[in-house]
């Protein structure tokens, strides 16, 4: 049940037909693990935090340096060196007493994926790197959980909502779409080839929404779909898959 | 018959261009090796063909004006 704190601090989502008291309540309860906290997982978690999703794990292992603050905007100048995980509980906290913040200051692994995974309904994927996102992939197919998948090049993004339940089956999932090559290990990071300020907090918003849209069951989501943005452009483009 | 070629992400990092157009290619898997021929790099890069906005698994026949992306994973987060 929400508060007499919280129905005031939610009243903008109270006004939404689409999420009122009923969608508010589910995001409350829900349990959601972004793992990640550098660009993608900065918007993510400011959102979610804000919105009020009711527990949120934050799982990184990396420090603060200087050039992530073009982008990661949880941090700031005196946050340089200490772990990111720390840091962004402390300014969520402030931004909202009322949710529930998990740290999990540890590198994710196919060994501590599932068990970690286990604990949440809904996994954010906000890592940086293909080895990893196998292992978000890997673990969400065993524990049959959905997760909401963001990448960045540059100035181009990838949204999509992968291994979500729908009338029984699961849904297309990252290997679906992009089997695993290990050559890819040596394609470009942000480190590698730079990227665009923004472009992080914007498709971190995009899977923000997604994550709401799953927990609350509103709006046709990202499912067996791949959202392209390409941010020179302005293009934004959904390219449909099925699995066969 | 004319056929829309979109590059996306490092993909367009061999082809040093967002797009090109074809003409007398009649499948997707003729598109990818007269492409793979033109641009060798393609060939250790991952990616996935789309034909009209739907991804194909299977060589697809191309027809006049229809659009073909080229789509790579990318790692950054």
């Amino acid at each position: 049940m929400l508060d007499k704190e919280e129905i005031k601090r939610y009243a903008h989502h109270l006004q939404l037909p689409e999420i009122g008291i009923e969608g508010q309540q589910k995001l409350k309860q829900a349990k959601v693990l972004v793992v990640g906290a550098g660009g993608l997982g900065c918007a993510v978690l400011q959102y979610l935090n804000a919105v009020g999703v009711g527990t949120i794990g934050v799982m990184d292992f990396d420090v603060v340096q200087l050039s992530n603050l073009q982008r990661q905007v949880l941090y700031n100048e005196s946050d340089i060196g200490n772990s990111k995980v720390n840091c962004a509980l402390e300014k969520l906290k402030y931004q909202n007493s009322k949710t529930n913040l998990i740290p999990h200051n540890e590198k994710l692994t196919e060994f501590n994926s599932q068990e970690i995974f286990s604990n949440y309904d809904l996994i954010v994927d906000c890592t940086d790197n293909f080895e990893t996102r196998y292992i978000v992939n890997d673990a969400c197919l065993k524990n049959n959980q959905a997760f909401i998948y963001g990448a960045i090049y540059k100035f181009e993004g990838q949204i999509a909502v992968f291994n979500q339940l729908n009338d029984g089956n699961r849904s297309v999932n990252y290997r679906d779409l992009f089997p695993e090559n290990k050559e890819q290990q040596t394609f470009a990071s942000c480190a590698d080839v730079g990227v665009v300020g923004v472009l992080p907090g914007i498709v971190g918003l995009l899977q923000a929404n997604e994550v709401i849209k799953v927990i609350t069951g509103v709006g046709d989501t990202l499912m067996n779909k791949l959202l392209l943005i390409n941010l020179l452009s302005m293009h934004f483009e959904i390219m449909h898959y099925n699995k066969k | 018959m004319e056929i829309k070629v979109l590059f996306f992400g490092e993909i367009q990092q061999c082809t040093k261009q967002s797009e090109m157009l074809f003409r007398d290619v009649f499948s997707s898997n003729q598109l990818n090796e007269k492409l793979q021929l033109l641009y060798p790099d393609l060939k250790s890069k991952s990616y996935r063909i789309a034909v009209n906005k739907t991804l194909v698994d299977i060589d697809t026949e191309l027809k006049d004006g229809d659009t073909v992306a080229f789509l790579p994973p990318f790692a950054g987060g």
